[in-house]
């Protein structure tokens, strides 16, 4: 972990003297992370491209005065949490998000799956696996905004309470109350698919 | 504690983010409330069913997209905030200099002179301007007089120099 932070660092360092192959290593590096979390904000894969190339321009612009009080990663998702929220703020009707379906294809003509095979299921349990991810990517896009920033941080990105407090700047206890209300929404929505919903 | 007070916490719990005896008051809860064991078990499928959830790729023309944005950025002699930035500070800069400058002057003005300088000097007791040749007697006058290339001998009045005789003694310089 200390390697990872100092490798992080050396980068940041490399992109405040003009390093441009440090910058694009960056990228490379997060590019995913960045797009996937941007694109469950706004249910778009053009609209989501767009901002996560704007996201890594604004860190671009602003590297110099990066200070390194949190990791790069928490830097990166709230420059583009606040373009999630800038651009709901600018749509003037919330529109309905579209989720990636089972039935989409990729560039390759390939069958969106977007995860690993789960082998702990038998045949009929991974169709129900697959069902049950299918309506939680939809379950996720219906969320209001905060809920759903939360919960795709936390389950998803893997960011702690206290690095989503800094992206979100907010309260380390609002942070794990929306999670708790995130997930018990998402339970609900998903009680035909889950054992013992009550 | 009731049950939806362990709610919350069961969140939580799914997290490891509870401290030792929290984590001990919800699992003896959880072993004697059956709905709070399945609301439990259906957090921890949820949770578990998100953390599954893949990726998504960015398309191939990404990167190229980006590094014509970043390039078309550096191509800019600076960004706005840096030219408005560097204005400032060139102008804040100069007129400070300036400033500074003007204030040394102007304290070096007051402050270098003396004050009595300043002020009109008394003037030291004039002496009233003794005739090159008043101490002299005529035959002294006569010789200066006659080796002296700039004066004209024959210009010279016996007559009025004849006054000025009356005083032979006198020391050249000092006032009688």
């Amino acid at each position: 972990m200390i390697g990872v932070a100092s490798a992080e660092a050396s980068l940041i360092l490399r992109c405040k003297e003009n390093d441009e192959a440090a910058f694009n290593e960056i990228v490379e590096r997060h590019k995913v992370k960045l797009y996937t979390y941007i694109l469950r904000m706004v249910g778009n894969s053009q609209d989501a491209e767009d901002l996560a190339q704007e996201a890594f321009v604004r860190a671009y612009l602003s590297i110099k005065s990066f200070e390194g009080r949190a990791s790069l990663t928490t830097w990166l998702f709230r420059i583009a949490t606040n373009l999630c929220i800038d651009r709901a703020r600018r749509s003037s009707t919330r529109q309905v998000i579209q989720t990636t379906s089972l039935d989409d294809v990729d560039e390759n003509g390939t069958p969106y799956t977007g995860d690993l095979p789960d082998g702990r299921y038998e045949p009929q349990d991974r169709v129900l696996q697959d069902e049950l991810k299918t309506e939680l990517e939809a379950a996720i896009s219906r969320l209001p905004e905060k809920l759903r920033m939360v919960i795709l941080l936390h389950d998803l990105e893997g960011l702690q309470y206290d690095e989503i407090a800094e992206v979100l700047h907010c309260p380390l206890g609002t942070v794990k109350s929306r999670i708790f209300s995130a997930r018990q929404a998402l339970r609900e929505q998903l009680s035909n698919y889950l054992y013992g919903s009550v | 504690m009731r049950c939806k007070e362990y709610e919350p916490l069961l969140s939580e719990l799914i997290d490891e983010a509870l401290p030792p005896r929290q984590v001990w008051e919800v699992e003896r809860h959880l072993a004697v409330c059956n709905r709070c064991a399945l609301v439990y078990n259906d957090l921890k499928r949820t949770v578990a069913t998100l953390h599954s959830l893949g990726s998504s790729t960015p398309s191939p023309e990404f990167t190229e997209e980006l590094a014509h944005q970043l390039q078309a950025l550096g191509n800019r002699k600076a960004p706005l905030r840096e030219l408005v930035g560097s204005y400032v500070r060139r102008v804040v800069l100069t007129r400070t200099v300036a400033a500074a400058v003007f204030v040394s002057l102007l304290g070096m003005a007051v402050f270098s002179t003396p004050r009595w300088l300043n002020q009109a000097a008394p003037l030291a007791p004039q002496r009233p301007p003794v005739p090159k040749y008043a101490a002299m007697d005529r035959s002294e006058f006569m010789a200066l007089a006659v080796n002296d290339p700039l004066q004209d001998v024959s210009a010279i009045s016996l007559e009025s120099h004849t006054s000025t005789t009356n005083h032979s003694n006198r020391v050249p310089g000092v006032q009688h």
